[in-house]
């Protein structure tokens, strides 16, 4: 409690207004007001294209509740669509079909309630990795693509085989706007009573491998056999870094203490510790952490974000870590995808704070700050936090908002201009 | 008609009075605020209808503990987050905006990390004007401001809005606790508002209605929708303000330009009733929106509602002119423009009336700040008055 001392306002000395500023005399007020301008719009992402899309075909439905939106995790099928799971207090599995007549994101059904659905990866089925309190769960999602092969038609009416649902869809038909989606399984509990993360699928051989969250513990799931089977623990001390990577051969890394590169072939069948260490700030090596991973199908290369902020690059077949920078001046790197064109689009930021998009440029080595998230289609929306993007068939980055209420962002970075054949054409 | 206006002639360089409410003594009380001058703190000021005096209570920034010289983004607005309880305690919650000392334009996306000119959090105060007391200052949501505030009283909380990210929070007054409830929509709903029992209400960015069960603290979707022009589609139909009606059931809003509609919602039977766009014909083009405001909602000793509308005049300009609503068979009368000076005063944020049935109009987007006292209400017998406790 404090008494407020008598206001003395007569012989107060106030600052001047900016009208008023001798620098802004004359024709400097306009330049001023031009400075203005540029300075309301520089924090948002200036360049190519922002949109989101709600969760679910506004038109007709409502989408994903409040507090169930949280977008976690998403994947790209080969069939173009993105598939996205959820966290909250129902933790819901969506498709998004990019292609011009639907345009639209599909609730494909509940997992399961007060969940948190940490990876998802694809192959003809989409496979999810969800945590629930002190338990995990692998489950499946099979699309109508997958669902056909088994649809007797044998005994059933017209109708009834023509209605039969042959890919996941919605389609804004005019003669007949129809929508479909398969089905959701859960495959496995895990043993431990424990979380799961870090989801990765080596789709030649049919074999899905993750982390358990409190133990670290590596295991693997065939989906052949459906069996489920531990590796061991990635780190002695269980200080691990929640996500993992997988390259174009099968052998899948992740950061055990301090950051250091752990690896595990099936040919070997263990976690192998590495030489290589990713980047950290000095003096916090011991709270390092890989955030985010995304592999260059083509290069080979994976890039990684720390929760430092940093990004690097880690070239496996050389053994290498090469740091890269710190995009923005926040922690973390939360969401990471490469490009069809090779670039890595980034979201870094921390919780309760206000995310940026950041670009790294692998040719020009350019690593840039494209600012904060602002679309206008399919609805006015700032984008504060985002955990997960994938990279879609046509060379648009979706990022997954991880918010109260949370849309699918789409990012379609600006196409390269070629360089003129003569000065003078622009 | 006949006004008079009422100047804070000692703080010649603030330009909007945001907040202005009733005490339960009878007083009124102003957030004055500068935002056009970087580096000014706001004021809690109040005007004694009874000595027709005004009194400046204290700087904000100076009893948060905060000087604008290091370099920081200012506690210079109070927006519509001053409230009383019943006991006649302030409460105000600081917002951002202002830029700097020094510096001439500041945004919180674009300062958001920076070691200097960020925006702390929002400041709270809890004011005894009885005793010139400050009872307690604490912080809100780190970085930003707070949009508008409603006290709930007989469960000792503040409702809020945070801004920009605008999340809903709630504020323990006897614990001092911040809950966030997350996110409600990209566009600040400008006032929440709350039923009898202090159940608190606002909108999603299409003016869909959300309540903020009070026994529980959790946001629940009231499935109903703010009206609006049949050529939009309902984005931006954010409550600008809402005041409460006399029979304690319902209250009068209107929404934050684009066609301010003029709305009834009644909390027990859920249902809005639609009054049509508060002043004047709707307008289908972008560029009136400059010129387009009505806000200062307060129901008068006659049992009609009263606001101010932003209309048209000479020079491609508006000026804000008082209107009468009656909300019983929908006829609006022009009672007069606002002028001061000979000069359109700028447009109108909140109302208020003294318990003598005198009706206040807060200016913002001018100097001197002022307030305008309009005294030609008909004063009724039995027409009850409800004290508002929301900004």
């Amino acid at each position: 409690m404090k008494n407020v001392k008598p206001l003395n306002l007569k012989d107060r000395v106030w600052p001047t207004s900016p009208h008023e500023y001798l620098r802004f005399e004359g024709e400097g007020i306009k330049k001023f007001l031009q400075l203005r301008a540029g300075y309301e719009k520089s924090a948002f992402v200036g360049e190519g294209q922002v949109q989101v899309r709600r969760l679910g075909a506004s038109s007709f439905v409502k989408p994903i509740p409040a507090g169930e939106s949280a977008i976690t995790a998403l994947v790209r099928h080969k069939n173009g669509k993105i598939y996205g799971g959820t966290s909250g207090r129902r933790a819901h599995l969506f498709f998004y079909d990019p292609s011009p007549d639907a345009d639209v994101v599909v609730d494909a059904g509940v997992v399961g309630e007060n969940m948190r659905i940490t990876g998802l990866v694809a192959d003809e089925r989409i496979y999810g990795a969800a945590e629930s309190g002190d338990q995990g769960f692998l489950f499946s999602y099979s699309p109508c693509e997958v669902l056909m092969k088994d649809i007797d038609t044998t005994g059933k009416g017209m109708r009834e085989i023509f209605d039969s649902p042959v890919e996941d869809q919605m389609f804004h038909s005019i003669i007949d706007p129809c929508h479909s989606v398969g089905k959701i399984e859960i495959l496995t509990r895990i043993p431990e009573a424990e979380g799961v993360t870090g989801l990765v699928i080596d789709a030649q051989r049919k074999i899905i491998y993750g982390l358990t969250s409190k133990n670290g513990s590596f295991f693997s799931y065939s989906i052949s056999s459906k069996t489920f089977s531990l590796k061991g623990r990635v780190d002695s001390i269980r200080e691990f870094s929640r996500k993992l990577a997988i390259d174009s051969t099968g052998t899948i890394y992740g950061a055990a203490s301090c950051g250091r590169i752990f690896k595990y072939s099936s040919d070997v069948g263990r976690v192998e510790s590495t030489s290589c260490v990713i980047p950290s700030l000095k003096g916090r090596e011991a709270y390092n952490r890989v955030d985010s991973w995304a592999l260059d199908e083509q290069s080979g290369v994976i890039y990684g974000g720390t929760i430092d902020g940093i990004l690097f690059e880690f070239n496996p077949p050389a053994g290498k870590i090469r740091c890269i920078g710190k995009p923005i001046d926040q922690m973390r790197v939360r969401a990471l995808t490469v490009g069809n064109d090779g670039r890595v689009f980034g979201v870094g930021g921390e919780p309760g704070k206000c995310c940026h998009l950041f670009v790294y440029e692998p040719i020009e080595h350019q690593l840039r700050d494209l600012g904060v998230l602002l679309a206008t289609m399919e609805t006015p929306w700032y984008g504060y936090e985002v955990d997960c993007a994938v990279t879609g068939r046509d060379g648009e980055v979706y990022l997954g908002e991880t918010d109260r209420i949370s849309h699918l962002f789409i990012y379609f970075p600006p196409i390269v201009r070629r360089v003129p054949a003569f000065n003078n054409f622009s | 008609m006949k006004y008079e206006a009422i100047i804070f002639d000692q703080l010649p360089m603030h330009d909007t009075c945001w907040s202005l409410i009733t005490g339960v003594d009878d007083k009124l009380y102003v957030g004055v605020c500068g935002e056009m001058t970087g580096g000014l703190s706001a004021f809690l000021a109040s005007y004694d209808p009874q000595t027709q005096k005004i009194d400046y209570h204290l700087e904000v920034a100076d009893i948060l503990g905060f000087s604008p010289a290091g370099g920081e983004a200012p506690h210079a607005k109070v927006h519509y987050s001053l409230v009383t309880d019943k006991e006649g305690i302030l409460y105000g919650a600081t917002h951002c905006t202002g830029a700097p000392m020094g510096d001439c334009m500041w945004r919180p996306w674009n300062c958001w990390t920076h070691p200097v000119k960020h925006f702390r959090a929002s400041g709270l105060f809890a004011y005894d004007p009885r005793k010139r007391t400050v009872l307690f200052t604490d912080w809100l949501l780190p970085h930003e401001g707070t949009r508008c505030m409603a006290i709930s009283n007989k469960r000792r909380k503040l409702y809020g809005i945070s801004y920009p990210r605008n999340h809903f929070f709630v504020y323990h007054l006897e614990t001092h606790q911040l809950s966030d409830l997350g996110r409600i929509g990209s566009v600040n709903p400008q006032c929440i508002f709350l039923d009898h029992e202090e159940h608190a209400y606002t909108t999603d960015d299409y003016g869909n209605i959300i309540r903020c069960n009070g026994d529980r603290d959790e946001l629940e979707s009231m499935d109903v929708q703010i009206p609006h022009a049949s050529f939009r589609n309902g984005f931006h139909n954010v409550p600008y303000d809402v005041a409460p009606a006399p029979d304690g059931e319902s209250v009068y809003g209107v929404t934050w330009t684009f066609g301010e509609r003029l709305f009834c919602y009644h909390f027990k039977k859920n249902k809005l009733i639609d009054f049509g766009k508060a002043c004047g014909e709707e307008v289908d083009d972008w560029f009136h929106i400059i010129n387009s405001h009505v806000g200062g909602l307060i129901c008068g000793p006659d049992d009609l509602l009263y606001f101010t509308a932003n209309l048209p005049v000479a020079g491609g300009k508006s000026s804000p002119y008082l209107v009468v609503f009656n909300p019983y068979n929908g006829k609006r009368e022009i009672v007069g423009e606002i002028t001061y000076n000979g000069k359109p005063a700028d447009h109108i944020s909140r109302a208020a009336a003294d318990f003598a049935g005198n009706l206040y109009f807060a200016e913002v987007g001018n100097r001197p700040t002022k307030l305008f006292k309009y005294a030609g209400a008909e004063r009724k017998t039995g027409v009850r008055t409800i004290m508002r406790y929301w900004g």
